[in-house]
C-alpha cells in the first residue's frame, strides 16, 4: 500500500519532539494508552501553522493533529506521582489532552516540556496554589500506596496498564472495573423509564414548566423525552455527576453533599440513592 | 469565553439556521445519502452553490497540488479555528457562489477580507462577530461546566468544500494552502457529478485504507463515517415564487379573456401592480389567440396545485427543522433532574439504576469477551 504511506516527518520546521503516551480521560480516571507514541510539534511547511501532533510510533500515523496558534501548553500534573503524565491545555478552550512520557530517562522532560512552551508561546496562566515547582524528577516520587512487590516502585505505567487489564479480566466485572467505566446516565434514565413519568400528572405539569416554547405540552414532552437532545445533555450530566462538581450538583438538588465523604462506588448510585431516600413518599 | 467556538452538529437543519442567522436567507441543505450517479438527478446544477464534505480526518500524504486562490478570484480561508470547520466550508461555498444573495453581513465581510492572504482570511472568520454568533448560537446552554473530551477518543472531524467556479470544480479545504482543482465540467453536464467521483474515488481508497491497516476490521468499518450535504437555492422560496408567477400570468390571461368577452371564472385575486417583470405582458397576451391564452391558464393552475404540496412539505420540514434546534439550544439538565426527582418520590429510581447497572456491568462483560 505505498500509495498511502504516510509520511515519517511532516515538511517543516519541527520545534520539539519527544516519546510520549496519550492516557484517555473517562470524565473521572485517566487510563494511559499502551500505543508507543510521540509528540511533535512543528511548523508546517505548507500550510504555516504550527501543528501539535501525537503520532503512534508503530503504525507511524498521524492520530492527533492540533493546530495551535499561542494558545497551548504542557503542564505536569503533579498529583500523580506514579509517572511522569503531563497534560496538554489550551488557554483558549477548556479542552484537555492528556499524556505520560515514553523516553526512557526523565532527564530531558523538563527540558522538553519548557521547549514546547517556548514554541507556542502561550501565555501560562499562574495556578491559584503554587505547587512545589516542577523541577522535582518524577523518580522522586515513591507512589503513596506502593504496590505489593517491591520491585514494582518506580512502576512504568504502561506496564501498569497491562496489569490492570489483567487483574480486572480475571476478577470479572468487578469493582475494579466499575470504576474505570462510570455508569452513564443514559442507561439509567432510558427513554422507557423516562416516558414512564408521561401518566403521571404532577411530574408531567412540572416536567412542560421546563421545555423550550416549541416544546410546552404533553406531547412536546413525550418527544422531547425520546430525544437525542436529552440523551446528549444526560451524558454531559454524566460527566458532572462524575466530576469534582458531584456536591454543587447535590447541593442544588437540596441533598447534603456531605454523603459523598468516604463513600465508595460510582457517583451516580450515590446520588440516586441519595435523591430516592430523601424524596420517596 | 467569546473567542471560543462550539462545536456544532453536522446536520441540515442546523446549517441552515446557521446560514439565515448570518444572514443569508435564500439557501437550505440538503443531505445527499448515495453517491450514485443519481445522486443530484433531481437538483438543478445552477441551484446547487456548494458542496459540504465531512469526514473523518487522517494524515495523508496528498500529492494534488493547490492553487493560488487569489489568481483565480476564488475566495479560500485557511482554517485557523478550532470547531469552526464547518462554518468555514459553508463560508467557502457561499461566498464563491455567483448569483448569491449573500446578505449584508457577508457581503462586507467580503469586501473587507478581499485583499488578504489565505491565513489572514480564517483569522478574519474567527474575528467576525456575526458569524462567531451565528455559530455559537448552537451552543448547548447546560448547567455545569463540561469538559468536551468527546471527540478527543482521536476522532478529528472535518470538512471541506467543493464549488463549481468558471466551469471548473475545485476542492477548498481550509486546512490546505490554496484550492485544489478537481475537474473541468464539460458542457451541459452537472457540475455535482464532477464533485460526486472525486468523492467516490476518495472514499474508496479511504475504505482500501481502513481495510489495509487491518486489524480492527469490523470496528474499523464501523467507523467510515462520511457526510455530505448540498447547499441549494431555498426551495420554499423557490416554489413560493413560481406560484406567485403562475397566479400573476393567470391572472393576466383572464383579463385578457375577459377583455375579449370570453366567460371566465375568476378565482384568485392578485394585484397587478406586483406582478414580477419578466412575465408575459397584457400586450404580449393580446397577439395570442384565445385557445393559446386558455392553454396559459391551465398551466397556470397546474403549476400552482403541483407546487402547493411543495410548499407545503418544505414548511413542514422547516417547523421540524426549527423544534429540533430549539431543544438543541436548550438547557435539558434542569428537565432531567425534574425526572430524577419525580422517578425518586414514585421510588423508581433505585430500580432504574439497578437495571441499568446490570445493563453496563453485562456491556463491559461483552466488551471484554470480544476483546479477549
Amino acid at each position: 500500500m505505498a500509495m498511502f504511506q504516510v509520511p515519517t516527518r511532516p515538511a517543516g520546521h519541527v520545534h520539539v519532539e519527544f516519546k510520549a503516551g496519550r492516557m484517555d480521560w473517562d470524565g473521572r480516571m485517566v487510563t494511559p494508552d499502551k500505543r508507543k507514541g510521540k509528540i511533535l510539534l512543528y511548523t508546517s511547511e505548507e500550510d504555516q501553522l504550527t501543528h501539535f501532533q501525537w503520532m503512534d510510533r508503530d503504525k507511524n500515523e498521524v492520530v492527533t493533529d492540533l493546530i495551535v496558534i499561542n494558545d497551548a501548553y504542557l503542564e505536569r500534573i503533579q498529583k500523580c506521582t506514579s509517572g511522569r503524565a503531563y497534560i496538554l491545555r489550551f488557554t483558549s478552550s477548556d479542552k484537555k489532552v492528556f499524556f505520560w512520557m515514553q523516553e526512557p530517562s526523565t532527564d530531558k522532560d523538563d527540558e522538553n516540556i519548557k521547549k514546547f512552551n517556548e514554541a507556542v508561546g502561550a501565555t501560562i496562566p499562574e495556578k491559584p496554589t503554587a505547587a512545589t515547582p516542577a523541577a522535582a524528577p518524577a523518580a522522586a516520587a515513591t507512589p503513596a500506596a506502593a504496590a505489593p512487590a517491591a520491585a514494582t516502585q518506580e512502576i512504568d505505567p504502561q506496564l501498569r496498564a497491562v496489569l490492570t487489564q489483567f487483574l480486572t479480566s480475571q476478577g470479572g466485572a468487578g469493582a475494579g472495573m466499575a470504576q474505570r467505566a462510570p455508569l452513564p446516565m443514559t442507561t439509567v434514565l432510558t427513554t422507557e423509564v423516562l416516558q414512564s413519568l408521561l401518566t403521571d400528572e404532577a411530574a408531567c405539569s412540572e416536567m412542560i414548566g421546563l421545555l423550550p416554547e416549541s416544546h410546552k405540552n404533553q406531547e412536546g414532552l413525550s418527544e422531547v423525552l425520546a430525544s437525542p437532545q436529552l440523551q446528549q445533555s444526560l451524558s454531559a450530566l454524566t460527566q458532572a455527576v462524575h466530576s469534582d462538581q458531584l456536591p454543587v450538583l447535590l447541593a442544588s438538588l437540596g441533598l447534603d453533599p456531605s454523603v459523598i465523604n468516604g463513600a465508595s462506588g460510582d457517583a451516580l448510585e450515590l446520588l440516586c440513592r441519595a435523591m430516592e431516600s430523601k424524596l420517596k413518599e | 469565553m467569546s473567542d471560543e467556538w462550539c462545536t456544532i452538529e453536522s446536520d441540515p437543519g442546523v446549517f441552515t439556521q446557521l446560514c439565515e442567522e448570518i444572514g443569508v436567507k435564500g439557501v437550505q441543505f440538503e443531505e445527499i445519502y448515495s453517491l450514485g450517479p443519481e445522486a443530484f438527478a433531481d437538483l438543478e446544477a445552477e441551484k446547487i452553490y456548494g458542496l459540504i464534505f465531512l469526514f473523518k480526518w487522517q494524515r495523508e500524504a496528498d500529492p494534488r497540488p493547490t492553487l493560488e486562490a487569489s489568481e483565480l478570484g476564488i475566495f479560500f480561508a485557511q482554517q485557523v479555528i478550532h470547531n469552526a470547520c464547518a462554518t468555514q466550508a459553508i463560508l467557502s461555498a457561499l461566498l464563491n457562489a455567483e448569483k448569491l444573495d449573500v446578505g449584508p453581513n457577508l457581503t462586507s465581510f467580503k469586501e473587507f477580507t478581499i485583499g488578504l492572504d489565505p491565513q489572514m482570511k480564517g483569522l478574519a472568520i474567527g474575528n467576525s462577530e456575526p458569524i462567531r454568533k451565528a455559530h455559537n448560537s448552537f451552543r448547548q446552554q447546560s448547567s455545569f461546566e463540561i469538559v468536551h473530551d468527546k471527540d478527543e477518543k482521536g476522532d478529528a472531524f472535518h470538512f471541506v468544500c467543493y464549488i463549481c467556479h468558471e466551469g471548473k470544480v475545485y476542492e477548498l479545504d481550509g486546512l490546505k494552502a490554496g484550492p485544489v482543482f478537481i475537474a473541468d465540467v464539460p458542457a451541459g453536464t452537472n457540475w455535482a457529478d464532477k464533485a460526486r467521483e472525486e468523492l467516490q474515488r476518495r472514499i474508496e481508497a479511504y475504505t482500501q485504507k481502513t481495510a489495509a491497516s487491518g486489524a480492527e476490521g469490523a470496528e474499523g468499518a464501523a467507523e467510515l463515517r462520511f457526510n455530505l450535504m448540498a447547499i441549494v437555492a431555498n426551495r420554499l422560496h423557490e416554489a413560493e415564487k413560481d406560484i406567485a408567477r403562475a397566479r400573476f400570468l393567470r391572472h393576466r390571461a383572464h383579463i385578457s379573456l375577459v377583455s375579449r368577452d370570453e366567460e371566465v371564472e375568476l378565482l384568485d385575486e392578485v394585484d397587478d401592480d406586483d406582478a414580477p417583470a419578466d412575465i408575459p405582458s397584457f400586450e404580449d397576451l393580446l397577439e395570442k389567440e384565445i385557445p393559446a391564452i386558455k392553454a396559459i391558464v391551465e398551466d397556470c393552475t397546474k403549476k400552482i396545485s403541483e407546487l402547493s404540496p411543495v410548499v407545503e412539505a418544505e414548511q413542514k420540514k422547516r417547523q421540524k427543522w426549527m423544534k429540533e434546534n430549539s431543544l438543541r439550544q436548550a438547557d435539558l439538565v434542569p428537565l432531567a433532574l425534574c425526572a430524577m426527582r419525580h422517578l425518586a418520590r414514585k421510588g423508581q429510581l433505585v430500580a432504574a439504576l439497578e437495571k441499568g447497572k446490570e445493563v453496563h456491568q453485562k456491556r463491559i462483560a461483552d466488551k471484554q469477551a470480544a476483546s479477549a
